[in-house]
């Protein structure tokens, strides 16, 4: 946020200066250097949100709460967040400028603005302001999400949840987003074992669902969008160190790959900042991709009670 | 003078017939009334329909042998750690009829019976495999539009389940969070039976009559039930769910006779 200033003639400037685009000031839009996959996925993630979002749901992932926090800082500081159950027991509850960490899901009691129920995620999700990043066990070439069952439908390998909301997000959502916490072959088949999350199958493409298409699927090795001309699966852009290649070899099915794919965008300084002093000084971002000792060092950290007033400074 | 509705758990499943469609509130593991769906894995019923949110509460009746067909959004201890190995098993042996659906489209059936029609419109659905698996739902064009939409067929039940914070004797009862879709789950029921933690005089629950989400006049009986809700989740009485005792249930559940076991320790604490 542009601070306060004196004068007619300074104002008049903040303001010029806050109708561009992010980064607000370019002494911030300096891009940043040494940062990690995970910052890189938060602030690509970050910037899908805008001003004309109303709501966001991160699903179950830790990066993806934190992007959303981001995303509040940055471009999109009217979406509240939105936390399930838990520490609520089945009571959703929308938060302002979270700042970890705490357990997805669990925020501490005095962080909620206000109970949400089930009748008002669906209200939201079926008027279309609902964005959401999901987490399917697998996801195919026509952008099609299983999260039911592993294997044959009749006679499933294993029953896993259900379809649960993905048929209706993709369906009715605003924008939706498949975030994948694996990138495995098994992840990423040409056909998915059941369609819990309509892709572009021939129904979108005959214009029959015009609502919740899927933007893009975040994994820890990349991102996909979807190829305008040939609704198929595009590999938009790679992280920091890895190659198409280790894409392909790690993905079942073969995506559309543009002869020059970039690197998945650089963080600014500024949003590096915001990432690791403001909302999560802890760390939370690295627990869903990190090793075991990444993640004990993270846990250990978090356990360390000195650290909760210094995340938490305006609260006593 | 208002009726005393309030009965015995014994009572509620004297009512209850072999092959009744049972829709029970709550989801996943959050505000289940566990202590009917106990009483009636324990019981004599056979061959019941069970649509649900579904957790620990249909589990436990696959894993009893009382379920002939299972009409879900999604079956998963939401709030909790474990997962569904009854109903997992029941489906990797085809030893189930399902109808698994979507969360909205297992409302908007309930929706359609509550308003006694015979389907609800809807595009949850369109361009899945729930379509595919479930020949019996339909498509149609818009009237107005010619929007193609999913016509999802009313899922009406001869009982409703559902656990409450408080009831009075007359019908009425509290609920302190989320409602879910308790609301919409008792008006597609002919009968309907809501266990509460308490029941309490009328004049008790007038003091927070903005929590009261249920009416007297959906209500066939009431039964105080304690930790009614437990291993699972009832805001704000208990937030935590046992996931010791989800691990006990775990391990009990894919054995007849360790089940039979476990049931009846849970029933005696």
């Amino acid at each position: 946020m542009a601070k306060a200033t004196k004068g007619k003639t300074a104002t008049k400037k903040t303001t010029k200066a806050a109708t561009k685009a992010t980064p607000k000031k370019s002494s911030k839009s300096e891009l940043a250097t040494g940062y990690t996959i995970e910052e890189q996925m938060c602030v690509a993630l970050a910037r899908e949100f805008g001003p004309n979002d109303r709501i966001a749901l991160s699903g179950v992932l830790n990066w993806t709460f934190v992007a959303e926090a981001l995303a509040q800082k940055m471009n999109a500081p009217q979406i509240p967040c939105h936390h399930d159950y838990s520490r609520l027991g089945g009571n959703g509850c929308l938060t302002e400028g979270p700042r970890f960490p705490f357990q997805v899901g669990n925020p501490p009691e005095e962080y909620p603005s206000a109970q949400v129920t089930s009748e008002d995620i669906f209200a939201l999700v079926l008027g279309g302001k609902w964005n959401i990043m999901m987490q399917p066990l697998q996801v195919d070439k026509q952008g099609n999400a299983n999260l039911a069952l592993i294997g044959n439908p009749k006679k499933p390998d294993r029953y896993f949840v259900g379809s649960r909301g993905l048929p209706d997000n993709s369906t009715n959502s605003g924008k939706t987003y498949f975030t994948l916490p694996t990138h495995l072959k098994r992840n990423f088949p040409e056909k998915v074992d059941f369609r819990s999350s309509a892709g572009w199958g021939p129904e979108r493409k005959a214009g029959d669902i015009p609502y919740g298409a899927i933007e893009k699927v975040f994994t820890p090795l990349c991102i996909f969008d979807i190829d305008p001309k040939t609704k198929q699966m595009r590999l938009a852009s790679v992280h920091k160190g890895v190659t198409v290649n280790q894409v392909l070899k790690n993905t079942g099915f073969k995506p559309i790959v543009p002869k020059n794919v970039p690197q998945t965008c650089v963080p600014t300084k500024e949003e590096l900042r915001l990432l690791r002093e403001v909302i999560d000084g802890a760390a939370i971002r690295r627990l869903d991709h990190g090793t075991a000792e990444e993640k004990k060092a993270v846990f250990d950290q978090i356990s360390d009670g000195t650290k909760f007033t210094q995340i938490y400074p305006d609260r006593k | 003078m208002a009726v005393n509705k309030q009965m015995t758990v014994d009572q509620v499943v004297k009512q209850i017939k072999n092959g009744d469609t049972i829709v029970i509130g709550g989801w996943g593991l959050v505000r289940k009334p566990m202590g009917i769906v106990r009483a009636i894995a324990q019981s004599n019923l056979k061959d019941l329909t069970i649509i649900a949110l579904a957790g620990m509460d249909l589990d436990m009746l696959v894993a009893a042998g009382k379920v002939k067909k299972a009409i879900t959004g999604f079956v998963a201890f939401e709030g909790g750690e474990g997962r569904a190995v009854a109903y997992d098993n029941a489906r990797k042996n085809g030893k189930i009829e399902y109808m698994e659906l979507s969360e909205y489209m297992l409302i908007a059936g309930l929706k359609a019976a509550s308003e006694r029609i015979p389907f609800y419109p809807t595009r949850s659905g369109l361009g899945t495999d729930i379509l595919a698996a479930n020949p019996e739902i339909k498509t149609f064009k818009a009237p107005y539009t010619g929007e193609k939409l999913v016509a999802m067929p009313a899922l009406r039940a001869d009982v409703a389940l559902i656990h409450a914070n408080k009831a009075s004797q007359e019908g009425y009862a509290t609920i302190d969070g989320d409602r879910l879709w308790d609301h919409i789950m008792i008006r597609a029921a002919d009968k309907v039976f809501v266990s509460a933690e308490e029941i309490v005089p009328r004049y008790e629950l007038q003091k927070e009559m903005d929590k009261i989400k249920v009416l007297t006049p959906w209500v066939t009986g009431v039964v105080e039930m304690p930790n009614g809700a437990r291993p699972g989740t009832l805001f704000p009485n208990y937030l935590d769910a046992g996931n010791r005792t989800i691990k006990a249930y775990m391990d009990a559940a894919l054995d007849p006779k360790t089940f039979k076991k476990y049931l009846a320790e849970q029933t005696s604490k």
